[in-house]
């Protein structure tokens, strides 16, 4: 392992201006894991979060508002749809589920959803689902809403109106605390859809905000959802469908943050590829030395490569674990503020991270080396100005 | 020990061909202490570059101990740097981020040798010198003669058969480069094989073996002082001088 002592010794002979480096690969790798992580993760969540339904069916109105409004809890609609369509849908072989919910009211800005216990976002336990099959005024919150509001099992909380009207008298109580999903419902408040209905904010005794279908087999939902329209005069619309164009959209911002973050990790790589070629001249005359004292062609670039890959072996690790930090405490943020869901880096991602970081110094050490390999010793060591 | 028959070496320099060497021939037996002179650009420098395997003839064949170092891959050249030929050059071509001390090391971490055994080793090197009490001073608080000197136990730490030496003394003050040229005849004397470049004069003719090269051409190679080792090595570079003067 000469070369690696080789690397280290050179590594650690100009501690300042490698500290400077490896702090740059730290900037870059971390601002850019961290902002691919947002982006994949969000990317991610709106993809899952829209197979959560086959279709949502609403008022009549743009089909994307009803996704973004029925499963991403984003915008709000005052009209509603009669309650015997899902009655009529239940009943119907072509529907393998229907989940009726109600949207009305907010609990300091986390959307108040009432539905059922097969709504998706309990689906995989009993024990949330349960609390939902009630007419108590009981609440199950998502992590996010728990957590900025600092709510444990059995607080109470009031609802925007009922706090605004001084209305202490008609709590919700906290049931269940729903555990970190990284999708919508996080930040999400969710009622039995009996106590919904008597929400101020709620008109109708018959009525819903929509309901979420899920189909017996796929090849069922066009002509489905052909009927829904022609015999309830409602709004349909198709998660994946609308999914895919909102991911367009969101494509475009994610291509200016990938760009963004390249550009810092681009810059991050270069101080490490001026830190090289600084003193190119000293540096290839202590190749020759290296070489006429002993040392092969493949030790020097070893050295020169294990050089850079330990700077950026460094930067990444420690820049990787900036990220996931970043996206830890960033991603609650991003989610109770913009509504979008971002979780942690995973470890696949930050392993990733660390990998393309190292390898990234591997071939700058590599491109560096192959050059100065290339000249002659003799005359490099021959020529005093070398 | 070193045998070289008809060895040339030619540059390209702006397209054109500038013959560095000319069919160059010699031996050099074991302990001898040779000096090569010429004056500036006849060749000597490159010839010690070959002779140390830093660099590849174009056309001939060099002998070292039997073998031929022209068929060596680029992996046995370093290791016949490492193990047998210890280089002094006249810039010295210390490390400058390195102590003394670790400068004569180098060698000794591209062998592979452990921490411990490597200390002592360059520690001993060090003493030979009489740099000892330097040992953790970095090249650029030593002057030029205590330079040389960390360079010469540099290369001889490995305890090579072979020290090339080129102008050695070219960098130092007349008092100082006698004092290293004592220590590296000292080395000599101990079986060490010197092989000195070099076009001082006074220099030249300390050296029993005296080679002289004009325009890449050997054009004397004697035994001034008398032959005292290696009859046959006297005979062989006597006719071969013979030949390249008449070439």
């Amino acid at each position: 392992m000469i070369w690696l002592r080789l690397a280290w010794d050179r590594a650690t002979a100009r501690l300042f201006v490698t500290l400077v480096v490896v702090l740059g690969v730290i900037i870059g790798s971390a601002v850019s894991e961290t902002i691919i992580g947002i982006t994949e993760s969000a990317g991610k969540t709106l993809v899952e979060t829209g197979r959560a339904a086959d279709l949502v069916i609403g008022p009549v109105e743009d089909p994307r508002l009803l996704v973004l409004q029925g499963l991403f809890l984003i915008g709000g609609s005052s009209a509603q749809i009669p309650a015997y369509v899902a009655e009529e849908l239940r009943d119907d072989p072509r529907v393998a589920q229907v989940v009726p919910y109600i949207l009305g009211g907010n609990v300091r800005g986390f959307p108040i959803v009432g539905t059922t216990r097969n709504h998706p976002a309990l689906a995989g336990s009993d024990v949330l689902a349960d609390f939902l099959e009630t007419n108590d005024r009981v609440a199950v919150v998502g992590s996010v809403v728990a957590r900025s509001l600092r709510l444990k099992i059995g607080d109470k909380i009031l609802s925007a109106h009922e706090a605004l009207e001084g209305n202490a008298g008609k709590p919700l109580t906290v049931a269940a605390v729903r555990r970190t999903h990284g999708d919508p419902w996080d930040r999400a408040v969710f009622v039995p859809l009996p106590v919904a209905r008597t929400h101020h904010a709620f008109q109708g005794e018959k009525t819903l905000s929509g309901l979420l279908v899920r189909c017996a087999t796929p090849r069922e939902l066009l002509g489905l959802e052909s009927d829904l329209r022609k015999r309830f005069s409602v709004g349909t619309a198709f998660p994946a469908l609308e999914v895919r164009v909102i991911r367009k959209l969101w494509g475009d911002f994610e291509s200016v943050f990938e760009g963004v973050a390249f550009l810092v990790f681009f810059l991050s790589l270069l101080s490490l590829v001026v830190m090289v070629t600084t003193g190119f001249r000293n540096r290839r005359r202590e190749l020759a030395i290296l070489r006429a004292i002993g040392f092969s062609r493949f030790e020097i670039i070893l050295s020169s490569v294990a050089e850079t890959t330990l700077l950026t072996g460094v930067g990444g690790v420690i820049g990787t674990g900036i990220a996931f930090a970043g996206s830890f405490f960033l991603g609650p943020l991003l989610t109770a503020g913009w509504g979008i869901p971002v979780m942690p880096l995973s470890a696949g991602t930050m392993i990733m991270g660390c990998l393309i970081v190292s390898s990234a110094g591997a071939v700058i050490g590599l491109l560096l080396a192959v050059p100065l390999l290339r000249c002659e010793i003799s005359v490099i060591l021959s020529d005093p100005l070398q | 020990m070193i045998r070289l028959e008809n060895i040339s070496r030619t540059f390209f320099v702006g397209g054109r061909p500038v013959h560095a060497l000319r069919k160059v021939s010699f031996s050099i037996a074991e302990g001898e202490y040779v000096t090569i002179m010429g004056a500036s650009g006849s060749g000597k420098s490159t010839l010690l570059n070959i002779l140390g395997c830093l660099d590849r003839p174009n056309a001939g064949r060099y002998f070292l101990d039997g073998r031929e170092v022209g068929g060596m891959k680029d992996e046995e050249l370093a290791a016949v740097r490492g193990h047998k030929i210890g280089f002094v050059f006249q810039a010295f071509h210390l490390v400058p981020r390195l102590t003394a001390l670790e400068n004569v090391e180098l060698p000794m971490v591209f062998a592979g040798a452990e921490r411990g055994a490597r200390r002592r080793a360059a520690q001993k090197a060090l003493e030979t010198v009489g740099l000892a009490d330097r040992a953790e001073h970095r090249p650029n608080q030593l002057s030029g003669g205590e330079r040389q000197r960390v360079a010469i136990a540099r290369s001889i730490v490995m305890k090579p058969a072979i020290l090339l030496a080129d102008e050695p003394t070219g960098n130092l003050d007349s008092r100082t480069g006698l004092e290293v040229i004592a220590l590296l005849e000292k080395l000599n004397t101990s079986g060490m094989t010197l092989v000195i470049v070099t076009h001082d004069p006074k220099l030249g003719s300390r050296a029993p073996h005296l080679i002289r090269l004009s325009d890449g051409r050997v054009i004397e190679d004697v035994f001034p002082k008398g032959a005292v080792t290696a009859k046959r090595s006297i005979n062989r570079a006597g006719e071969r001088a013979d030949e390249n003067v008449a070439d």
